[in-house]
């Protein structure tokens, strides 16, 4: 009896829980650095950028206090460090793999958020979301409504100007779609492959205005080019959408001037003569 | 440090008068006290440090006397230095350098066999025994202390010669630590090592 008590606050003793105790940190900003003055941080779920080869997603970067690394692992042979762990809390919560976050010193971390896009598939319900890290031997840090995470825009039609293009006038056109963002000012531009292997012909738009989510108003260069064009849309947080044959700008042509009568001396009156030219036989 | 314990070895075998006179004192009492000090390198990547505690000891009432059970309470705390690595790190940044402190507070339980002035006056002895080794690993990085702590059993085994001096008995000594342990600063590893030379006098009660 005795015995087994003596095992069993030995095995107790030897199984305590270990306790942790380090700094607390303080998440003061989340920015995307494709829009670091924005009021609202937004994110698109979707797409991303390329990173040694493969799609990463998108970049955040964490302003705050205390982000404290400490190493790892140090006194076996594949020592490391052992970074703050960053947490995503809304609609989803997603705790981001180790390796998607990046120390830059302890007021700054960059971090990679996988969309739907990147492998792994990760995709975010849209939403507002809290970012929360925590140190890997200290507390916890939160940072609410820090993210606003959406789709892509989604691309409808593209209604011309009512009159028509005119050479030398800016024409208003009406993007009809979803998931716009009343208030900020995306890239619009029309594209159009290359020519005869010459470089893509592109001709910018610039916004008028996001009337709605479904519905913004742009307007084409005085000179643009006649062409067929895609409709490329691209968010401020970085993710685009293209509508193939969105518009095609054609000008009114002249119409077909009536033959006159040439009044000037000399010349003759009714239709012009013709006279065939054909190249000179060549001996041979 | 060794030519320390050689001299400390030295002291002890040249004790002859004391060693006499004690001889009586020791032999009635069956509890001591025991403080010491010693060098203890860890056979993990840690620097040494100096190795404190505290022994109580008991002489069982058989094996004619010759068997002892002591429990020790020890401390060190050895430290490693290095610099942070690792792609997750800005690589623009100026390195950032660490310190991890490991202290350990050991509860060894050590039955020990004495051989009673075996080699002159000295007394030879052995032993071996369950501990409890309770550590606390600090980390300095960029001004911040971040610590964690575990407990975990392990196991010692000692050696040592002891010298009657006085009413007690000066002694040498040296002790292998198993101590497991499993933090993220420190990863999975023997923490223990050896105590080389520790030195430390009986004082029987």
């Amino acid at each position: 009896m005795r015995r087994s008590a003596l095992s069993a606050t030995l095995f107790a003793l030897s199984a305590c829980s270990g306790d942790t105790e380090g700094p607390v940190p303080a998440v003061e900003r989340v920015l995307n650095p494709r829009t670091p003055e924005a009021q609202v941080t937004r994110l698109c779920n979707a797409q991303g950028v390329f990173s040694n080869g493969a799609l990463r997603g998108w970049t955040l970067t964490l302003k705050g206090k205390r982000f404290s690394p400490v190493p790892g692992d140090v006194l076996t042979d594949s020592p490391s460090t052992e970074l703050p762990e960053v947490t995503l809390r809304g609609p989803t919560t997603y705790t981001l793999p180790r390796d998607h976050v990046s120390f830059v010193d302890p007021e700054t971390l960059k971090v990679h958020v996988p969309t739907s896009s990147t492998q792994p598939a990760v995709e975010l319900t849209p939403g507002s979301y809290a970012v929360e890290v925590t140190n890997p031997l200290g507390g916890t840090g939160t940072l609410e409504n820090a993210l606003l995470v959406g789709p892509p825009a989604t691309l409808t039609r593209v209604v011309p100007p009512p009159g028509g293009f005119r050479y030398g006038e800016a024409a208003t056109l009406v993007v009809e779609g979803a998931d716009f963002q009343p208030g900020t000012l995306p890239t619009l531009v029309l594209t159009r492959p290359p020519s005869d292997g010459g470089l893509p012909a592109s001709e910018p738009l610039s916004t008028i205005a996001v009337d709605s989510p479904t519905r913004i108003e742009a307007q084409t260069r005085p000179f643009a080019i006649e062409g067929h064009y895609d409709l490329v849309i691209s968010l401020p947080e970085g993710c685009q959408t293209r509508l193939e044959g969105a518009v095609d700008i054609a000008y009114p042509r002249l119409s077909a001037l009536p033959p006159s009568p040439l009044t000037r001396q000399g010349a003759r009156r009714g239709a012009p003569d013709v006279e065939p030219i054909a190249p000179e036989p060549r001996a041979p | 440090m060794n030519g320390l314990l050689v001299i400390a070895l030295a002291t002890l075998a040249s004790a002859r008068p004391a060693a006499r006179a004690s001889e009586p004192a020791s032999s009635t009492s069956n509890v001591w006290l025991a403080p010491k000090v010693g060098f203890f390198k860890s056979t993990a990547a840690l620097d040494g440090d100096i190795y404190l505690a505290m022994e109580l000891g008991y002489v069982a009432p058989v094996l004619k006397r010759r068997l002892a059970v002591t429990l020790e309470v020890g401390y060190h705390r050895p430290q490693k230095k290095g610099t942070l690595e690792g792609p997750r790190l800005d690589a623009g940044a100026p390195p950032v350098e660490y310190t991890l402190a490991v202290r350990e507070v050991a509860l060894l339980l050590s039955a020990v066999y004495r051989f009673e002035r075996a080699v002159g006056t000295l007394t030879p002895y052995a032993g071996a025994g369950p501990g409890l080794y309770l550590h606390r690993a600090t980390s300095e990085v960029l001004g911040e202390t971040a610590s964690e702590s575990g407990t975990r059993l392990g196991f010692q085994a000692i050696v040592g010669l002891e010298l009657p001096v006085g009413t007690g008995g000066a002694f040498l000594e040296a002790h292998y630590h198993f101590a497991p342990l499993d933090l993220v600063t420190t990863g999975d590893v023997n923490v223990g090592g050896f105590l080389a030379g520790a030195l430390g006098y009986r004082l029987r009660l």
